[in-house]
């Protein structure tokens, strides 16, 4: 016998060790592998078999008007869920009929939604307490229901409708705030879902002894509006019915207190029901007066005079030729009513809103002042109103504008703003020469009740007191003696600042020819030596009668009656 | 005096080993069977007070085997097959056989239950060895040596294979074919056998459905991961959760019925989920250091018979580890065998501690030269019996007087 025959026993038993160690070094690899390298997604899978989270809803905060009064309400809602593993299969189907008859789901769609493998499925979200009531009677094992909170938005004054809707924006269904305070606020309104965190075993049974994740939901911080609920009503109304006496398209009023910038009113025709906001066009979750750009007309000269009295260009009593026409950049540019007015002054200019006049003091003041005064009176800015989707056109450079685009500025037309942007310039006038910014909240009050006041925030100086006093006296020659004779109030007479605007709506790069197609509106403040309020109104496309002088001073006098009455205002 | 030499000489590091495996056990079984022992015996003790009491009992068994010349076996080797065979037949015969998770494995016997399965391995290689050693020179011969040992072969898987285990089969079989190679068989030979284990072992896959769904379930776990793939995807759950450092001794989620027979054939995956990579490669570190020493003590064997033994043990213990391992880390299909030492389970623990024992009293009777070297420099006799007769009688009379 030889070695040839074979390994030696020794060299065969030193195989099998090696085979063995070699296997062991194998399983190794493969325990590095499975432990070292997928740790990490496999204990997150590992939770996702057995981890269970529940959901602690925060509270939404509420809005309240200046004096406290609800605008949103949370109403208690239930959520009907089913816990599929705990229902027999036999018994599925019959529960899924008597199920979907109360909350009128479809009763297949329900069966499927039975059968699935997990442990919790809703049924329905934001049932009403009566139908879940019902839901209880029925008894029905495996079945619960969930409270929950739900937006109730305070009626308008106009039916279909729910207060400042337009302010107010809504709350969409997965929570989140949409348009307006809501949707700028979402932040603050919506506080931090809180949750718990149990471990489960196979069975579905929460581990007793597992680490128990527990935070606590942090409710929404409520807001305090500076909006005046019964102005608000008496706005709403009046604009509805002016709206409604020129058949026109649509209309907004805004009102501010002219030294805090704090909005008072914010109403929208057409406004909407935000407790329906599922059924509403998205068309009507625009708010004009943030949104839309328009552009003033007249309402403009308010800041081309007041920039030519503070660089003294002009005074209110400088006197000149009218003719009627002004020629700029090849074009010819007539007034209103298509006349020359011979001799005016500058304060005539203003009453009786003459386009020549306005062409001629920013020519008198010169094209590089005028631009600077538009800016500074924030024209093309946005004013940084705390409503969510607010929009604005940038002037741009002066070296792209033509000399005929800044002689319509002058008096409105081919410079774009918005209605707050606006009613924030004219508000300057009544601050005496201070550009203030426009805000919605007063204070936010967090969960602790703490109050958060928001500070007014004045912008800057746009012009001297001086100039103010004297264009306040311009604005209220045109209440006395100008086309803002129908905004006087009986016991202020002379103490009313205001004027009037009638824009063509541009299209297509002109302006239409349809008398119709023009914004009527109205700006002024009361009482003129010590304002308590600015408003602007405007009503666009009217049928009947189309100039802000008939059509917006009327609305705006109605709703300043009102006003005065109640916060008992003495000129 | 004889323990001090048991203790000196019966390889210290891998009474260690074997110590430290089973201790770790014990404590594995608690943690892992806690859930299982309160939900149905509102006692989370349960399991670990029966597997310490089967743990006493081997100890016991190890203790009389240390001190049990091994050679004395040899002769009582026929017997210990023949109950072997009656027992594993007995367990097939109802009401007297006990029938647990879908298979007939079980004999009752007083209190407790056991497994002849597991009796298979230890009967089986014992009789190999003996049978072996007296045949070596006929073992490279087809008709005279192959043809025998494949017969005999059969008739154990044969028997084991009817209680549908066919992890325990697998493991008989490679016990037996480990001595086989190191008795002295040739290489084609054993190709010729490895051939016959394999394709039996096709068809047994074949005739039983869940063996295929195993097989599915292994190369595809995410296919039905609720069903066939749930078991091997919950092990790597537990492994992957585990980490490197492991959740913490008797943290573990996956023991709360995620993973199903926690305690007893995936106790590893728990192991993995408790203590992490640490844990694991330790354990993984013990069975190869066993796997080591055990085969030291077959090369240090005094003759051809202990060596055989040794080397049949070892592969029992080692091969069951990489197996159960292998099925834990989804590197194999799951077969359903303990990990030895440490899973729960009677007669699994009781007879490993017991084959620990006989290993040592190899190991006592250990000498520097093993049979293994005069075998292999004294090629004239080739596989000359008993090398030093002188030393097999001092271990014989160390046996006696002890």
């Amino acid at each position: 016998m030889s070695r040839a025959e074979g390994l030696s026993p020794r060299r065969r038993i030193l195989t099998l060790l090696v085979l063995l160690l070699c296997a062991d070094l194998v399983l190794f690899s493969r325990l590095v592998y499975w432990q070292a390298f997928r740790h990490d997604d496999l204990s997150r899978l590992a939770a996702s078999y057995h981890d269970d989270q529940l959901v602690l809803p925060a509270v939404r905060g509420k809005i309240v008007d200046r004096n406290g009064d609800l605008l949103v309400a949370n109403t208690p809602v239930f959520s009907i869920f089913a816990s599929p593993d705990q229902i027999k299969p036999s018994d599925r189907p019959l529960e899924a009929d008597r199920l979907a008859a109360v909350l009128q789901l479809d009763p297949g769609a329900v069966l499927t939604q039975r059968q699935s493998s997990r442990m919790f499925v809703y049924l329905k979200r934001r049932v009403s307490s009566a139908v879940a009531s019902q839901i209880d009677h029925l008894q029905l094992p495996g079945i619960g229901k969930i409270p929950e909170t739900e937006r109730t938005y305070v009626d308008g004054a106009l039916p279909g409708t729910s207060l400042a809707s337009d302010l107010l924006g809504f709350v969409n269904a997965d929570g989140r705030g949409n348009y307006g305070v809501e949707g700028y606020y979402d932040h603050l309104l919506r506080g931090q879902d809180g949750f718990e965190t149990t471990v489960r075993d196979l069975t579905g049974r929460p581990i007793v002894l597992s680490d128990r994740q527990r935070r606590e939901p942090v409710d929404g911080a409520t807001l305090q509006l500076s909006l005046d609920s019964a102005i608000q009503v008496i706005a709403e109304r009046a604009l509805a019915d002016g709206v409604a006496h020129f058949q026109a398209e649509s209309g907004s009023i805004l009102i501010m207190e002219p030294r805090t910038g704090r909005i008072v009113a914010w109403a929208d025709l057409p406004g909407y029901d935000a407790n329906l906001y599922g059924s509403t066009g998205t068309a009507l979750f625009r708010d004009p007066i943030v949104s839309d750009l328009y552009e003033p007309g007249s309402v403009m000269k308010v800041v081309t005079l007041s920039g030519a009295l503070d660089d003294h260009a002009i005074t209110p009593d400088y006197r000149f030729n009218e003719t009627g026409t002004a020629v700029v950049g090849g074009y010819a540019i007539h007034n209103w009513d298509h006349r020359a007015h011979g001799l005016v002054t500058m304060t005539q200019v203003l009453e009786q809103s003459l386009n020549v006049g306005a062409i001629r003091a920013e020519q008198m003041e010169g094209s590089t002042q005028f631009f600077t005064y538009l800016q500074r009176f924030g024209i093309g800015d946005p004013t940084g109103v705390d409503v969510a989707g607010e929009v604005s056109a940038p002037l741009g450079e002066l070296s792209s504008w033509k000399a005929s685009r800044l002689a319509t500025a002058s008096f409105g037309q081919g410079v774009d703003v918005t209605p707050i942007e606006m009613l924030a310039a004219v508000n300057t006038i009544a601050t005496s020469g201070e550009l203030v910014q426009p805000h919605v909240v007063d204070q936010v009050v967090d969960t602790s009740g703490r109050a958060h006041p928001v500070s007014s925030h004045v912008v800057r100086r746009v012009i001297s007191p001086q100039a103010a006093a004297q264009m306040r006296q311009m604005m209220i020659g045109v209440v006395e003696h100008g086309s803002g004779f129908a905004a006087r109030i009986d016991g202020f007479r002379g103490h009313i600042a205001g004027k009037t605007g009638t824009a063509n709506i541009p299209m297509n790069g002109g302006y239409g020819q349809d008398p119709s197609d023009v914004i009527a509106s109205f700006t002024g403040f009361v009482p003129a030596e010590d304002p308590q309020f600015t408003m602007l109104v405007i009503v666009r496309k009217p049928k009947i009668l189309f100039e802000g002088a008939y059509v917006a001073a009327p609305i705006w006098k109605a709703v300043a009656s009102a006003l005065i009455t109640r916060w008992n205002i003495a000129p | 005096m004889s323990r001090s030499i048991l203790w000196r000489r019966g390889d210290q590091v891998l009474i260690l080993a074997a110590g430290a495996l089973t201790v770790f056990g014990l404590i594995m079984v608690f943690s892992a069977s806690e859930v299982q022992g309160w939900m149905f015996y509102h006692n989370s003790a349960y399991f670990f007070e029966r597997q310490g009491l089967w743990c006493l009992l081997g100890l016991g068994l190890l203790w009389v085997a240390a001190r049990f010349d091994y050679h004395r076996l040899r002769r009582i080797a026929a017997p210990i097959a023949l109950l072997t065979v009656l027992l594993l037949v007995a367990v097939l015969l109802p009401h007297v056989g006990l029938e647990l998770n879908g298979a007939r494995r079980w004999l009752r016997l007083g209190p407790l239950q056991m497994q002849p399965a597991e009796l298979a391995k230890m009967g089986g290689l014992i009789f190999m060895a003996a049978w072996l050693d007296r045949h070596r020179l006929e073992i490279r011969s087809l008709e005279k040596g192959v043809a025998p040992f494949l017969a005999m072969l059969a008739l154990l898987t044969g028997l084991v294979i009817v209680e549908r285990d066919l992890g325990t089969t697998m493991i008989v079989a490679v016990i037996l074919l480990s001595q086989f190679l190191v008795a002295g068989g040739r290489w084609h030979h054993l190709l010729l056998l490895l051939l016959v284990v394999g394709l039996a072992a096709v068809v047994f896959i074949q005739m039983e459905p869940y063996r295929l769904h195993r097989i599915m379930a292994f190369l595809h776990p995410w296919s039905d991961p609720l069903y066939t793939g749930f078991q091997p995807i919950q092990s790597l759950l537990a492994l992957g959760s585990g980490g490197i450092f492991g959740v913490g001794l008797g943290q573990s989620i996956q023991k709360y019925l995620w993973l199903p027979f926690a305690h007893t054939d995936f106790i590893f995956a728990i192991i993995g989920e408790e203590t992490g990579l640490v844990g694991t490669t330790a354990v993984l570190a013990g069975f190869a250091l066993f796997t080591y020493r055990g085969f030291r003590i077959a090369l240090k064997a005094p003759d051809a018979f202990g060596s055989l033994c040794a080397c049949g043990i070892t592969v029992w213990i080692s091969f069951q580890a990489l197996i159960n391992v292998a099925a834990v880390t989804v590197t194999l299909p799951t077969t359903g065998i303990p990990l030895p030492f440490i899973s729960y389970g009677g007669s699994s623990l009781a007879l490993s501690l017991m084959a620990v024992g006989i290993l040592i009293n190899i190991a006592s009777q250990g000498q520097k030269v093993g049979w293994i070297r005069h075998a292999s420099i004294d090629l004239g006799r080739r596989y000359g019996r008993t090398p030093v007769p002188g030393d097999r009688r001092r271990a014989g009379a160390l046996a006696e007087r002890s």
